[in-house]
């Protein structure tokens, strides 16, 4: 037996498009090729299968040790009640894959036969549904994918457990802890996620929905719960999260934390029926003798109504279940809290009950311990006003579980507060305490809102840049080096000194080895003040204030008042830039007393570095966006943004930009701005007409395409218009297949053109018959011989040519304002402008700079309108396109990785390390953090199938350890000790660039508080601002 | 629903099977994986028109082959790999050479115990976190040919000592 060379080349990836087809070829021919494949590629499957099993294996037994829950079993597949319920697949699947192993205890009709009871080969990272009503935890450090029915999508964190319920059509997950992403598809149905805390619905959208466990050294060993926070985050669409009868609604980009009340104990809360899955949910009041009728009472509801009391009819043929329940308990009594699924037709027979317990925490004050330690007096708060406290006996079994939080001594002590987990069942006995000192605080009632979207900031926070110093810059030495890194101050202001080469970013590293290319974020440079710019910005950011206060005024709106220094800064640095402020960056500026500070800060921006490479990104996926796929066309790396950045930040005029890519030509290597026009190929080849519809779609935002086949129905194109322009690019070509280097050529052999004159080479008639002519008609004289490109993006892009200003202008301010004063932004044409005049203006200042983009950006930033803050007043709320408050923009996902890098300020290599040393892994975990291009990768979603992954990817990469692999920032202020309140404050400057509110600060230093280790604390309020809405947008 | 019962214990034992017929035809492992799931998805559905006189691995080899046929087909921006002639060949080889995976996956485990701490290695590298050679080779800081030839001359010693060790197995 032997290997032929071509299968191992091909089994390693190795194979040549040419080795490929042989390989076919002799597969197709010759049966002993075939049959050596088929040996070769089994063997590979049974390693694969024995790899995963290792790992899979591994990550149970971890789990079996870590949990004392008498839920998790020791098989890993368990049949569950003798259910007969119809309807529900009984059968369980493995699905291989990755590094995560799903759990399926699955309810089935019988035990399951034998052979089914052991584990499946290999891991699953994606899990297939099928069977619903199964529970599923994740062990091991893969994400599950759990693909619903109706094409939406759960993925479940490693170490989440969920139980996936079928409920007629509709889609029910119970997440019980961990994290979850979910994909809601679009239908008749909601996808509904219930958590012990409250209910998360959502249609067609993505969101992601986390338990955490407020106090992770608490007492989940007794039940599996302990108190828990409850964390929505919306990436698209948007969901409605119901929690104790009380609705809210969350909208893209926003994330909120609510806190559980009491835990366990809101769990499925009454005004559930108005999505309607259970028939009916409430307390067994009752049970009949022969356990056959259940009475059960529906918690009094938000209307307050009388509670209503309705019986059930039990048969055998009813599945009962008890999620969360130990199994000495798994039997219908009295107290329990039962959801109710009818039979069809019948409104009283049970086709299936779920009973679950409330948890009972009581809180109070200790009064007395008895002399053995074994009861304790706790005084219960009043049930209402007026009433003294209630002193409540409280017994402590042996097994009780205790926690002693700053209690001197490690054992109850009169006068510190309790908190008791009652047993289930019982109304004094302890399954748990915990001692504190002080009265703990976290426990807030309802929805705690954490992340807002709307700019927080009370208007007197405003007033405080100076006389709230705490966090001021310079006071303590430690904080100086700390959050910026690395500074490297003096290498950004070399505008235009000559020519740097175009790949001065680092191109992505093609090979993927671990530390590679993470976006190294310099700090930007302002201390220096730039030079003064040539022209002054003022006189066209007063016109803009003009126009826009005269719509205003018009329409009777309020403006909203200035942005506060925060949020200007915080503005100014995402737009200009792409990135956050650093902290000492933050509190510079708000310490400044410069009147000028914000025009300094416009002219600093300008003048990095980053200004170019920021705007390189956005134009670069306008114009040429970044195909992910393996073949690049020719062009492996990506130097066409560094080109672009280069353009902007030497001040290149829009119009010389614009011209140098329509004109490139030589080979691609050497000509990074041939993207745009290789960005409009087919088989390789330039297409005229998608370049014209391209040009005219970016540069002049007029829409020429649907004018190739048909005369423009609205707009006044003509076809003529449309195979006029795509003429100037008939003559490009592609060449360079057989060995020499890839090239964009223009024709300019005469003999060839005369050919093309008379008829056309192709198929594509409309070409030949139409000579190039500039859009609305003049045809230029065109040289004989040479090229004819630059007659054409001289015109295109000249300060008389009617669309390219005024398109340049409009899409600029589109950056700044969020909206364009024409929409859409490429169909300029086809709109009215909301301020008409403005736009003229903008055009003119534009073409009369040179097209100098900074120009015009400096002058918007110095407008006031610029530099109103987001939030609306009550009198604004509804104005669209006044401008009269700033529009919430979301952050690019470039622009949220560089700035999740800033608000981290994380040195790589020390990230790596510390990842590797707190989950105490091998060094073969792979690289904590994905790169810059990964990240934007998964975010912009070029995934190869229907659905786009990426919005739970990018959930994924938010939750995964990109955020949790600790940041300098933490440690070093764990380190100088700085005290809960200014820990916070620089949490909120750093990442936010604010400062917390007091109720803010109120609420996380009880968090912070809590926790052994403020490390954790201060780990899990940066991870909640890293997530919130108000990180993921630019406000 | 008796007939779903039966299909559990015939997928998970042939699952192996199924993985390693896409794995011929389907290099990336993301790709292999997202083609297994599609794959078990219409067996299950499908499950009641299979014919239990024939072989089930058999059965889901042909699925398993129609299904990466679509994807070659929907994804036009790679060239398609393989030919019909070449998959239908494949199937017949698999067809030919039908194992009994667990003893195959016992026999494995038997042979990997032998090898080197190093080969080991780098099979994990390989196949356990399904790494590309040139990553694999640079984890190891060898060279790309090195380290292909090295992983050649291991796929084939162990497939003679798993074919061995089936042979003695069943000449006892």
């Amino acid at each position: 037996m032997d290997h032929h060379p071509l299968i191992d080349r091909y089994l390693d990836g190795l194979a040549t498009p040419a080795e490929m087809e042989a390989l076919g070829r002799l597969l197709a021919s010759q049966p002993e090729m075939a049959a050596a494949l088929a040996a070769a590629t089994r063997t590979e499957a049974l390693l694969e299968a024995h790899f995963c099993e290792d790992k899979a294996e591994a990550a149970v037994r971890a789990t079996l040790a870590a949990s004392p829950s008498p839920r998790i079993v020791s098989a890993r597949v368990q049949g569950r009640a003798p259910a007969r319920h119809v309807g529900w697949a009984a059968a369980l699947l493995f699905v291989v894959a990755g590094g995560a192993l799903v759990w399926w205890l699955v309810r089935s009709p019988a035990p399951p036969p034998e052979g089914v009871a052991s584990r499946s080969k290999g891991s699953g990272v994606e899990g297939t549904w099928f069977s619903e009503g199964s529970r599923v935890e994740v062990a091991g450090d893969s994400a599950a994918v759990i693909p619903l029915p109706d094409g939406s999508r759960a993925e479940l964190a490693p170490a989440s457990a969920a139980v996936l319920r079928p409920e007629g059509s509709g889609r029910v997950v119970e997440l019980e802890r961990g994290l979850g992403t979910f994909h809601a598809g679009k239908g008749k149905e909601f996808l509904r996620i219930d958590t012990p805390v409250g209910t998360v619905h959502g249609n067609g959208a993505d969101f992601s929905v986390e338990l955490r466990p407020e106090d992770e050294e608490g007492d989940d060993s007794m039940s599996g719960r302990g108190a828990t926070l409850l964390i929505v985050a919306v990436l698209a669409g948007q969901v409605e999260v119901e929690i104790g009868g009380q609705r809210q609604v969350l909208a893209l980009g926003q994330s909120k934390t609510f806190a559980g009340e009491k835990p366990g104990g809101g769990k499925p809360a009454s005004g559930k029926a108005a999505f309607g899955k259970p028939a009916f949910g409430g307390t067994v009041v009752a049970l009949s003798a022969n356990g056959k009728t259940l009475t059960l009472e529906s918690s009094p509801g938000k209307k307050k109504g009388e509670p209503v009391r309705r019986d059930f009819k039990i048969s055998e043929k009813t599945h009962l279940d008890y999620p969360g329940l130990p199994s000495d308990m798994h039997k219908p009594a009295v107290g329990y809290i039962a959801h109710v699924w009818l039979e069809e037709g019948s409104d009283d027979a049970v086709a299936r009950v779920q009973f679950s317990m409330k948890h009972v925490i009581l809180t109070g004050r200790v009064a007395a311990v008895s002399d053995d330690g074994a009861t304790l007096t706790v005084e219960l708060p009043a049930k209402s006003k007026g009433e003294g406290p209630i002193p409540t006996e409280i017994k402590l079994l042996p097994e009780t579980k205790r926690v002693y939080k700053d209690v001197e001594g490690e054992k109850p002590v009169v006068g510190s507060w309790a908190q008791v987990w009652l047993r289930h069942g019982s109304k004094s006995t302890a399954g748990a305490v915990v001692f504190t000192a002080k009265k703990p605080e976290g426990k807030v009632k309802g929805p705690q809102p954490e992340g807002k979207v709307k700019k927080p900031v009370p208007a007197s926070e405003q007033k405080k840049p100076d006389g709230n110093k705490k966090p001021g810059g310079g006071k303590n030495p430690a904080q100086e080096k700390k959050p910026g890194g690395d500074k490297k101050p003096t290498e950004e202001k070399k505008p235009g000194d000559g020519k740097k080469p175009p790949t001065q970013k680092k191109p992505p590293d093609e090979n993927a080895k671990p530390q590679k290319g993470n976006a190294p974020v310099k700090e930007i440079d302002l201390t220096s003040r730039p030079p003064q710019p040539a022209r002054d910005p003022k006189p066209l950011a007063g016109a803009i204030d003009r126009e826009i206060d005269r719509l205003l005024a018009e329409r009777k709106v309020p403006p909203s008042p200035p942005a506060d220094d925060g949020e200007f800064l915080r503005r100014a640095f995402l737009d200009l830039t792409g990135r956050i402020p650093t902290y000492r960056q933050t509190v510079t500026f708000l310490a400044d007393t410069h009147p000028d500070k914000r025009s300094r800060l416009i002219d600093s921006l300008l003048e990095s570095s980053a200004f170019g490479e920021h705007f390189a990104t956005v134009w670069r996926h306008l114009l040429a966006p970044p195909d992910y796929s393996a073949v690049t066309k020719g062009m492996q790396r990506d130097t066409f943004t560094p080109w672009l950045a280069d353009q902007f930040n030497q001040g290149h005029g829009w119009d010389a930009i614009v011209r140098d890519m329509l004109t490139a030509s030589g080979a691609l290597k050497d000509t990074p701005q041939a993207a745009f026009l290789m960005a409009n190929t087919e088989s390789f080849q330039p297409r005229p007409e998608r370049i014209a519809g391209a040009v005219a779609s970016r540069f002049w935002a007029v829409q020429l395409r649907c004018a190739e086949c048909h005369d423009h129905p609205f707009a006044h194109w003509k076809k003529a218009d449309f195979w006029g322009t795509a003429a100037f690019f008939d003559r490009l070509h592609f060449t360079g297949f057989k060995g020499a280097a890839p090239s964009l050529v223009e024709t300019t052999a005469p003999e060839l053109l005369q050919r093309k004159g008379k008829e056309a080479p192709t198929a594509k008639q409309p070409r030949a018959l139409v000579k190039a002519r500039f859009l609305g008609g003049a045809e230029p004289s065109l040289p004989q011989t040479g090229a004819i490109r630059p007659t054409f993006a001289a015109w295109a892009t000249s300060a008389d040519n009617p669309f390219f200003a005024r398109a340049a202008g409009n899409r600029l301010w589109a950056h700044f304002f969020g909206r364009g004063l024409s929409n859409p932004l490429d169909n300029l044409d086809g709109s009215t402008p909301s301020h008409p005049a403005l736009l003229q203006r903008l055009a003119k200042d534009l073409a009369d700079s040179g097209f100098e983009l900074k120009h015009l950006a400096r002058a918007i930033g110095n407008s006031r309108a610029y530099q109103r803050t987001s939030r609306p007043l009550p009198g604004n709320q509804a104005d669209q396109d006044a401008f009269s408050h700033m529009a919430l923009k979301p952050l690019a996902p470039e622009a949220l990785y560089d700035a999740l890098v800033v608000a981290t300020s994380i040195d790589k290599t020390e990230a790596y390390r510390r990842a590797g040393k707190v989950k105490g892994k091998q060094s073969e975990a792979e690289p904590a953090w994905p790169t810059r291009e990964e990240f934007a990768r998964a975010f912009r979603g070029a995934g190869q199938g229907d659905e786009a992954p990426g919005i739970p990817q990018m959930l994924r990469l938010l939750n995964g350890p990109m955020l949790n692999a600790g940041s300098m920032l933490v440690e070093s202020m764990a380190d100088e000790d700085v005290g809960i309140a200014e820990g916070l404050t620089r949490l909120y400057l750093t990442v936010l660039t604010r400062k917390p509110t007091e109720e803010e600060i109120k609420l996380l230093s009880a968090y912070v508080e809590r926790r052994k280790d403020v490390r954790a604390g201060y780990r899990g309020v940066l991870w909640v601002l890293l997530n919130s809405g108000e990180m993921a947008l630019n406000h | 629903m008796d007939r779903q019962k039966e299909f559990l214990p015939l997928f998970l034992a042939h699952q192996v099977g199924i993985r390693a017929f896409i794995g011929s035809l389907v290099r990336d492992r993301h790709t292999r994986d997202d083609v297994f799931q599609e794959v078990a998805l219409t067996l299950w559905h499908e499950f009641a028109h299979y014919d239990p006189s024939r072989s089930f691995a058999a059965w889901a080899r042909g699925i398993a082959a129609n299904k990466v046929l679509q994807r070659w087909q929907k994804d036009n921006r790679q060239p398609i790999p393989f030919a019909p002639e070449a998959i239908t060949a494949l199937l017949d080889a698999y067809d030919r050479t039908e194992a009994d995976e667990l003893l195959h996956a016992d026999a494995l485990q038997r042979c990997l115990e032998q090898l080197p701490e190093r080969s080991r290695q780098l099979l994990s590298l390989r196949y356990e976190q399904s790494l590309k050679l040139a990553q694999v080779a640079e984890r190891l800081s060898t060279t790309l040919d090195a380290a292909h030839k090295a992983l050649s001359r291991l796929r084939l010693r162990l497939q003679e000592c798993i074919e061995q060790r089936l042979a003695t197995m069943s000449g006892r």
